[in-house]
């Protein structure tokens, strides 16, 4: 192949998963509302489409369809710049993420590491985008949010250092790979198969309180934390930058769910004839409606529990995981 | 192409680290800083490092800026605060520039630098942390206890006012 047909393939590559991220973060947004609506004995959106199916698109609309403000005070540049600084990175962890076995932009011998690289530039923009838009709430809203990402994220990656260890490899297809033998067989049948949330039930807890902190989920949604801040570090964002943020938001709430599937829930794997695409689909929107649930259920925390649960709890239990883990496969 | 953007990742590392020390707006110096980063893992992508271009984004770009930003926004002079040369002895800046200048360029100078692009390694990660806890077990201990003591050092100061 020539250069130009090596871009052309990048290029379609890159598309296609974009493509498919903005799919199911629609999906994602429709039933957030239908399963909210549902836990509180209401019917959500019923209007557009049939059961309101059309409701999100309806959205997009009425959102670029909106009249774009900066405000006068506002740092013009980086408040124009920030929404992209957020939404930009959350499009570029579709590329790692494998699907099945062959559905993968780029199987990077570092995928894990890249994903909480990628991630970590998230607060950036939170920050940026408080801090430009010369508004008090903002600006609260800014700091509460870097400072919350940037204390989670150490827990978050050391988490699943347990996990790494096991397979001895950063690649998630590896990772999924070393889930498809069985744990517990009886005969010919596998009873367990050798899934990480087996070997590693501590860790699981971990990562998924630490994914939940970092990307802002109730209850840890304090950035936005609309009784006390308006909307935080979005407040004067309106139109098309606002759903930038919304979609980056939403995004890395996705990509903790399919991560959750792929690190600790054997990602593709299953059983019987139905092919491996729609099983990881299949496990993926479980959590995702646990992320909703959890959401419709817990009230939040309050920021000063939260910094103290990240630092004082969680992160020495995360290192205790990864002392205990070491000596187990030494012990082996 | 790597040639293409080996050259288009300079010219923004130069831009934005001239844009650091010219601008007068504190966050914009600390927000340039972030694109230097962002900058130079690109370069480090390019020449096979991925590693390394990975902890420049992890560490430097995501870590480092947010804490930069902190400390502008909780010093007592604040994100508002404008740079300004007044006050500032200009016969020491000149000679303190120049000497680092020099140092700098004589080290450049001095090293004679591989041309040839390095192949790239099948397994970084455990090439690396192979080398890094027995061969430079030593610096690596010997790094991680000078920057216990700046942290330590760190709280000791703020808690005194």
């Amino acid at each position: 192949m020539d250069s130009g047909a090596i871009i052309g393939m990048i290029t379609l590559k890159g598309v296609l998963a974009l493509a498919i991220g903005i799919v199911n973060i629609v999906i994602f947004i429709y039933m957030e509302r239908k399963v909210i609506a549902d836990m509180q004995v209401r019917f959500g959106p019923m209007r557009v489409g049939p059961h309101g199916t059309l409701q999100p698109i309806a959205d997009v609309i009425k959102l670029l369809a909106k009249e774009d403000i900066v405000p006068a005070a506002a740092d013009r540049l980086l408040f124009i710049l920030a929404p992209f600084i957020a939404f930009v990175p959350a499009f570029m962890l579709y590329l790692t993420i494998p699907i099945s076995e062959n559905l993968v932009v780029a199987d990077l011998p570092l995928g894990i590491f890249y994903l909480f690289g990628i991630l970590t530039v998230v607060p950036v923009s939170v920050l940026i985008a408080g801090w430009s838009s010369h508004s008090k709430y903002a600006l609260l809203g800014g700091l509460r949010g870097a400072a919350q990402q940037i204390s989670y994220e150490i827990p978050l990656l050391a988490s699943i250092l347990g996990v790494i260890m096991l397979t001895g490899s950063f690649s998630l297809v590896d990772i999924v790979k070393a889930q498809q033998v069985p744990l517990i067989k009886l005969g010919a049948f596998t009873i367990l198969p050798r899934w990480f949330i087996f070997l590693q039930p501590f860790g699981f807890l971990f990562y998924f309180t630490a994914a939940l902190a970092d990307t802002q989920r109730t209850p840890f949604d304090m950035p936005e934390a609309e009784s006390e801040l308006v909307q935080g570090y979005n407040t004067e964002y309106s139109s098309i930058k606002f759903a930038l943020f919304f979609l980056g938001e939403y995004s890395n709430a996705l990509i903790i769910s399919a991560l959750s599937v792929i690190i600790f829930f054997g990602g593709w794997s299953g059983f019987g004839p139905i092919p491996g695409v729609v099983w990881f689909f299949l496990k993926t929107y479980v959590f995702v409606y646990f992320i909703i649930w959890l959401r419709s259920t817990l009230p939040r925390i309050r920021i000063d529990q939260l910094m103290d649960m990240g630092w004082k709890i969680l992160l020495p239990l995360t290192l205790v995981n990864i002392i205990v883990t070491g000596f187990l496969m030494i012990g082996r | 192409m790597s040639a293409v953007l080996f050259y288009i990742l300079s010219a923004m590392l130069i831009l934005f680290s001239l844009k650091v020390v010219t601008t007068k707006n504190l966050f914009h110096s600390v927000m340039a800083a972030f694109a230097v980063l962002l900058s130079t893992a690109g370069i480090f992508f390019l020449l096979n490092a991925e590693f390394l271009g990975i902890v420049e984004i992890l560490v430097y770009a995501g870590a480092v800026t947010i804490l930069v930003l902190f400390v502008v926004m909780l010093t007592t002079a604040g994100p508002q605060y404008r740079i300004t040369w007044e006050g500032t002895p200009k016969m020491w800046t000149v000679i303190f520039a120049v000497l680092f200048g020099g140092m700098l360029g004589f080290v450049v100078l001095s090293i004679d630098w591989p041309t040839a692009r390095p192949a790239a390694l099948t397994d970084v990660t455990r090439t690396l942390a192979m080398r890094l806890f027995t061969e430079y077990l030593l610096p690596f201990e010997v790094a991680s206890i000078l920057l216990l003591a700046a942290l330590v050092g760190a709280i000791v100061l703020a808690r005194r006012d």
